[in-house]
């Protein structure tokens, strides 16, 4: 079994980062990185179930939706190579925030697992996204 | 700061020597270095890419080239005023030349940097596609083999019969 794990600290409260962060239909905070979230069926974004198309390319589904512990999870159904169908098995991407209490700021952890013939090729893949989506948080705090 | 010049070339094979400013390639290195998970590559002419698809690279003369969505490109262009990048008199539709300016604006330009990765990794990958068309040249070539042993094995009993009559010929000759 593979993973990622890619990790920030928000210069913002956990309550402003879970707002920006736990819509799966609205990615604002990375505008510029995300070029297009398409809304797939009726499910809202903050229930499971609900299905987006990243990009044109990613399709996830939100699998499960914590407000209470500042997370969530959801699947790659299907995407480019090497995360394609077929290619990757059980993909389940995870974010979680926890609140950084001495300077009120947050710690946000971006992880997957995963079973394929490549994990290392899925790892190549998924980090240098998950990091640029926590740039794109980042910057979207900053100042 | 001074830009001296110095040779990329590590591969004394390699055909294609590259003298970029030293300042140009430090600062694009220091681009790259801002996502930890992308690697800087190439001997000769320095390049970034994803999931075998190419996203960055600098080109001979010191510029930096960034491929971005058509949205992206529109946005970058009309912000930076920048144009597409060009090479070898061919315009390279989807790259834009990062202005010098925004180069050293490493900050800055790590976010269409971003935007650049997360595009091309939704593109479809390119060994995938050498993949498929290795197979299909495998599957050309078992292709000919076949038709050629089956030609041969068409051709085998005649050939065998010319050679019978030859030799009754050439006995009754003889006689």
């Amino acid at each position: 079994m593979g993973n990622c794990y890619n990790t920030s600290v928000i210069n913002a409260p956990i309550n402003q980062v879970w707002a920006a962060v736990s819509d799966f239909h609205n990615l604002g905070f990375a505008s510029g990185v995300i070029t297009s979230v398409e809304k797939i069926g009726d499910t809202p974004g903050t229930a499971p179930g609900a299905k987006r198309v990243l990009n044109e390319a990613f399709h996830e589904t939100l699998q499960s939706f914590d407000a209470d512990h500042h997370s969530f999870s959801y699947s790659i159904d299907d995407g480019p190579e090497p995360v394609a169908q077929g290619s990757v098995k059980n993909y389940l991407g995870t974010v979680r925030l926890l609140p950084i209490t001495d300077n009120n700021t947050t710690f946000i952890e971006w992880a997957s697992s995963y079973e394929s013939e490549n994990d290392s090729a899925i790892g190549d893949f998924c980090n240098p996204i998950y990091r640029a989506l926590l740039d794109a948080l980042k910057n979207h705090f900053a100042g | 700061m001074t830009a001296k010049k110095r040779t990329l070339q590590k591969n004394p094979m390699s055909k294609v020597s590259s003298e970029i400013p030293a300042a140009k390639l430090a600062l694009y290195e220091k681009i790259a270095a801002t996502n930890p998970d992308i690697e800087r590559k190439g001997n000769t002419l320095p390049y970034t890419s994803i999931n075998g698809n190419m996203f960055s690279f600098m080109t001979e003369e010191g510029k930096m080239a960034l491929r971005l969505s058509d949205d992206g490109r529109a946005i970058f262009m009309r912000k930076y005023k920048s144009q597409l990048c060009e090479q070898h008199g061919r315009v390279m539709k989807e790259y834009v030349v990062v202005p010098d300016s925004l180069l050293r604006k490493t900050e800055e330009l790590k976010k269409a940097f971003n935007a650049s990765i997360v595009y091309v990794a939704a593109l479809k990958s390119k060994p995938a596609a050498r993949k498929k068309a290795a197979t299909k040249k495998k599957a050309a070539a078992k292709k000919k083999a076949a038709k050629k042993a089956a030609v041969k094995e068409v051709a085998a009993p005649k050939k065998k019969a010319a050679k019978k009559k030859a030799a009754k010929k050439k006995a009754a000759k003889r006689k």
